[in-house]
């Protein structure tokens, strides 16, 4: 699960589950304008950046997080 | 076959609590599985919240969140009732993902799960006013919910007084850790915007 340089911030934290509610978790994978980070600027293993897409996009429906965010 | 659904509804934040609850009764009444009578397993009200993005005329949703065990062939009358009405903004219905099977750690991995979960609380804490999700509400609240969390401590009333002692005083140490590790993240997020 550890990479060599970089390791997956949500492996480190011990979690095995993404949760979508968790809506400050997920707020450290947004850009500020609210895109999905990829994971090679996170580090984060295939399965949790899989995990983090889909958890990303269900907070967004319930407006936990902007599908956008213009700067102001 | 009944299954384990994760419904969070996003209610008018113009309803009080108890026509929250009625609503919820009428709508879920439509879900209960024949011949089982306790099939709603956990009731979660977030209250008041606003919105990232304002939802039609809504700046704030009355969040609730409901774990239930149902089958799936009352999914299609339900959803239907909840989208009849006009008081819910907006809703997601999500097969439970606590049933992904999570391997019980040895006693060494588990001592390295609590060590982990340090950094973890700390910036859920730090960014987070309120407890928002399962997970983090049980860390956030370790009167309640850690209970049964940790199994080891919660038989005595002192246990969550012996916690929050350590606690802050282990706040220095778990700042200056997360602090270490949140440095590269945003050291990484800053190069990419």
């Amino acid at each position: 699960m550890r990479g060599r340089s970089k390791t997956c911030p949500i492996c480190e934290t011990g979690a095995r589950v993404v949760d979508y509610k968790d809506d400050r978790t997920l707020n450290r994978f947004i850009t500020e304008r609210g895109k999905i980070v990829p994971s090679r600027l996170t580090g984060m293993c295939a399965r949790h950046q899989r995990q983090i897409g889909t958890a990303i996009k269900r907070a967004r429906h319930l407006a936990l997080l902007p599908y956008v965010r213009t700067s102001s | 076959m009944t299954r384990r659904y994760e419904i969070v509804y996003i209610f008018d934040s113009a309803l009080d609590e108890k026509q929250v609850d009625t609503a919820l009764n009428r709508h879920q009444a439509l879900l209960k599985p024949d011949g089982e009578d306790e099939f709603i397993i956990e009731t979660n009200h977030w209250g008041r919240r606003t919105l990232a993005y304002p939802i039609g005329k809504s700046e704030v949703g009355y969040y609730v969140v409901v774990n239930l065990k149902t089958t799936g062939d009352k999914m299609g009358e339900f959803e239907r009732s909840i989208k009849l009405d006009e008081s819910i903004i907006r809703h997601l219905i999500v097969l439970n993902e606590g049933e992904i099977p999570v391997p019980i750690p040895p006693a060494d991995a588990d001592h390295d799960r609590d060590d982990d979960d340090g950094p973890r609380r700390r910036f859920s804490r730090d960014s987070r006013d309120r407890a928002t999700s399962v997970k983090p509400a049980t860390e956030a609240q370790p009167a309640t919910e850690d209970a049964p969390v940790t199994e080891a401590q919660p038989a005595t009333e002192d246990a969550p007084v012996t916690e929050t002692q350590p606690a802050t005083e282990d706040t220095p140490a778990t700042e200056s850790k997360s602090a270490s590790e949140s440095e590269p993240a945003e050291a990484a997020r800053e190069s990419t915007e």
